[in-house]
């Protein structure tokens, strides 16, 4: 074997113990980085997206106040809400000093009032004008409707009723928008909600109309919260019972003012004419949301048993489908 | 072996130390994926892409050619696809996505004497006539009135409903001050539609003796809750004994309808239906005794047809009896 001196330059080319030996190392090299790829490398991917905010929305409940209902019978939607607040106590046993009141209408149609699709702006103005009447020190009121917001507002009557009541609007911006999981539901689940509306909120109130819907059999007190969700939403309509059941868990409403002076029979929920509307001179307000979609059922011709949604709210716990049984005050 | 200079040992050396820093950077940034932030990303992207559809055409967009004098522009038109259509319309999306829905096409005009009195266009493209005669029947208001634009149409107080060819049409006012404009822009639009010709040759077969003609209706799935039915017209007929709803459904040959009649006549008697005997003229059908009412299923060559939720079996025999012989005369 031949020694090389120690500072002897790099000889040119090769020879074929250098060619094996590099090879070897080259073999080496490739099969190690391999190996560790092959150990780093996830077939399933990352995990379901984290769940960032599993918690409940606030609960705008009056514990005090007790489950009730009032059936309010008249043509005239100031006297019946009225009534029918008065006979629960007042709209000051559930409305106080220095509340702040967000109210949850449906406003989902760029449609006129006459049609009864979306809440009645009489009526908006009138429990606006009640809860600022009881002390409350701000009035808002929302929604995310189903076609442009700024058209639904205006064209529904709804927009103008709120502000020359007192009340503030709130049009679901994005930036209004949060995702949140609603413990125990079963599709709201890290989606999109207008919890934004809610900040600073002390009570909340959901007024909605009664609708035939063609997806879920109706449209009513429950299903009005609907409008605070965002995103792609009408995938949710392939299981829309489960979904209205979800949608109780998550609000959990000082009161709902269900108006049934006229009910959508047909067609809804859109509707399209007056030919769609029945009068059915009803006003229901109660703090059990599950009750008063019970109650408003008949005004469908329709029995709770009928719109399964109901059961399910029920049976989740969001309230009551046996109605007679909270004693319901008829006026 | 042949030694490695040193210049060439530490570009070396620096070569690895980068794709050691990278695969560390690698490994980092990985460790703070969060998918929440594409799922994000991904969102806005489906709302974009949905709301593309509702973007209206440039303000240098002409007046529609259909619109009367005497109505302007609300806003701009707005278009929706099968994707879309439940922004505008919410839950009533099923019907119309079962139905073959295309199109839909809206726009508002105001009134140009009071631009408060506005009103609302819908335009529903449906794929053929068959679809939209479908959307228009089952959707008919019970207290409305005929109006004469050439082709079915009604209107109530406060909207007119009609079907031309492929397309379902909806003018829905705010108020009934402007019926005069709506009634001259539903004309417009009927004037500017291709002419079609009668599309719907099964509504002739009903007799028309006791026939109300305002009830015809096309029924395209799940008719009479029975899901193996569908495209099934029906019609409502007020005799001297009582109200009866017939049937008439043509299939594609008359082994598929006798196999139909023989499918439905099984669902009624699990639903708590009896036999209760024939028809003596038409030998081909089956009477059967559903709870309170009297239900009359035959079929004639390819028709499907019968008496539905008869009071009477009287009404329902008559009623089967003279659909019987009508499509003996249509397909003997």
């Amino acid at each position: 074997m031949s020694k090389r001196p120690k500072d002897q330059p790099p000889q040119p080319g090769m020879n074929r113990r250098d060619f094996l030996v590099r090879s070897a190392k080259a073999g080496i090299t490739l099969g190690a980085a391999t190996a560790l790829a092959c150990f780093l490398y996830d077939p399933y991917g990352p995990a379901a997206p984290v769940e960032k905010s599993s918690v409940a929305l606030p609960d705008f409940s009056v514990p005090e106040a007790g489950k009730k209902i009032a059936i309010a019978t008249g043509d005239d939607r100031i006297e019946t809400v009225n009534a029918a607040l008065k006979a629960l106590g007042g709209i000051e046993r559930f409305v106080k000093k220095g509340d702040r009141v967000l109210i949850k209408v449906n406003a989902a149609f760029a449609t006129p009032p006459s049609l009864c699709a979306t809440t009645n702006p009489e009526l908006l103005a009138e429990v606006t004008r009640l809860c600022l009447a009881a002390g409350a020190t701000v009035v808002a009121v929302t929604d995310n409707p189903i076609n442009n917001p700024e058209s639904c507002f205006a064209l529904t009557g709804i927009g103008e009723a709120a502000q020359s009541s007192g009340a503030k609007l709130i049009l679901p911006g994005e930036s209004l928008f949060t995702n949140i999981t609603v413990p125990g539901s079963n599709l709201i689940r890290n989606w999109p909600v207008l919890s934004g509306a809610f900040h600073g909120a002390t009570k909340l109130i959901g007024i909605a109309p009664v609708e035939d819907h063609h997806r879920s059999g109706a449209s009513m007190s429950m299903k009005n919260w609907y409008g605070f969700i965002g995103g792609r939403r009408n995938i949710f309509h392939q299981d829309i019972h489960t979904f209205i059941k979800d949608l109780a868990l998550m609000i959990k409403p000082t009161l709902v003012i269900l108006d049934g002076t006229f009910a959508m029979v047909s067609n809804g929920p859109t509707g399209g004419s007056v030919s769609d509307l029945k009068r059915t001179d009803t006003m229901i307000v109660s703090t059990d949301q599950v009750a008063a979609d019970a109650c408003g059922a008949a005004l469908l011709g329709k029995t709770a048993a009928d719109l399964p949604f109901i059961a399910k709210a029920e049976q989740a716990g969001a309230g009551t489908s046996d109605f007679e049984s909270l004693g319901p005050f008829r006026v | 072996m042949r030694r490695t200079g040193v210049a060439e040992t530490c570009i070396g050396i620096f070569i690895l130390a980068l794709l050691a820093a990278t695969a560390g950077g690698i490994y980092f940034i990985q460790s703070l994926y969060d998918p929440e932030l594409y799922r994000v990303a991904a969102q806005k992207q489906e709302d974009a892409a949905g709301r593309r559809n509702l973007l209206p055409p440039s303000d240098t967009s002409p007046l529609p050619a259909y619109l009367p004098e005497n109505l302007i522009p609300l806003g701009l038109e707005e278009t929706f696809d099968p994707e879309t259509l439940s922004d505008k319309i919410d839950g009533k999306a099923e019907l119309y996505l079962s139905s073959g829905f295309v199109k839909l096409s809206t726009r508002r005009f105001a009134a140009k004497a009071d631009p408060k009195s506005w009103l609302e266009l819908f335009i529903y493209e449906m794929g053929d006539p068959t679809n939209a005669f479908s959307v228009y029947s089952v959707q008919k208001r019970k207290d409305s009135r005929p109006v004469d634009l050439g082709v079915s149409a009604y209107a109530t107080q406060d909207a007119l409903f009609f079907v031309s060819g492929p397309r379902y049409f909806e003018i829905i006012s705010a108020s009934p001050d402007i019926s005069a404009e709506m009634t001259a822009l539903a004309k417009n639009l009927v004037k500017a539609e291709p002419a079609h010709a009668g599309q719907q040759a099964e509504s002739s077969l009903f007799p028309p003796e006791s026939l109300d003609e305002s009830s015809i209706s096309l029924h395209m799935s799940d008719v009479f809750g029975f899901s193996g039915l569908d495209r099934v017209y029906t019609a409502g007929y007020g005799t001297q004994k009582g109200q009866v709803t017939a049937f008439i459904s043509r299939r594609k040959d008359p082994e598929e309808a006798a196999g139909l009649a023989a499918a439905y006549g099984r669902f009624l008697i699990e639903n708590g239906g009896t036999e209760a005997g024939r028809i003596d003229d038409a030998p081909d059908s089956k009477i059967y005794k559903v709870f309170d009412t009297y239900e009359v299923v035959l079929h004639r060559g390819q028709f499907f047809a019968g008496a539905h939720e008869a009071d009477n079996l009287e009404s329902a025999t008559e009623i089967a009896s003279r659909i019987y012989r009508k499509l003996g005369e249509a397909a003997p």
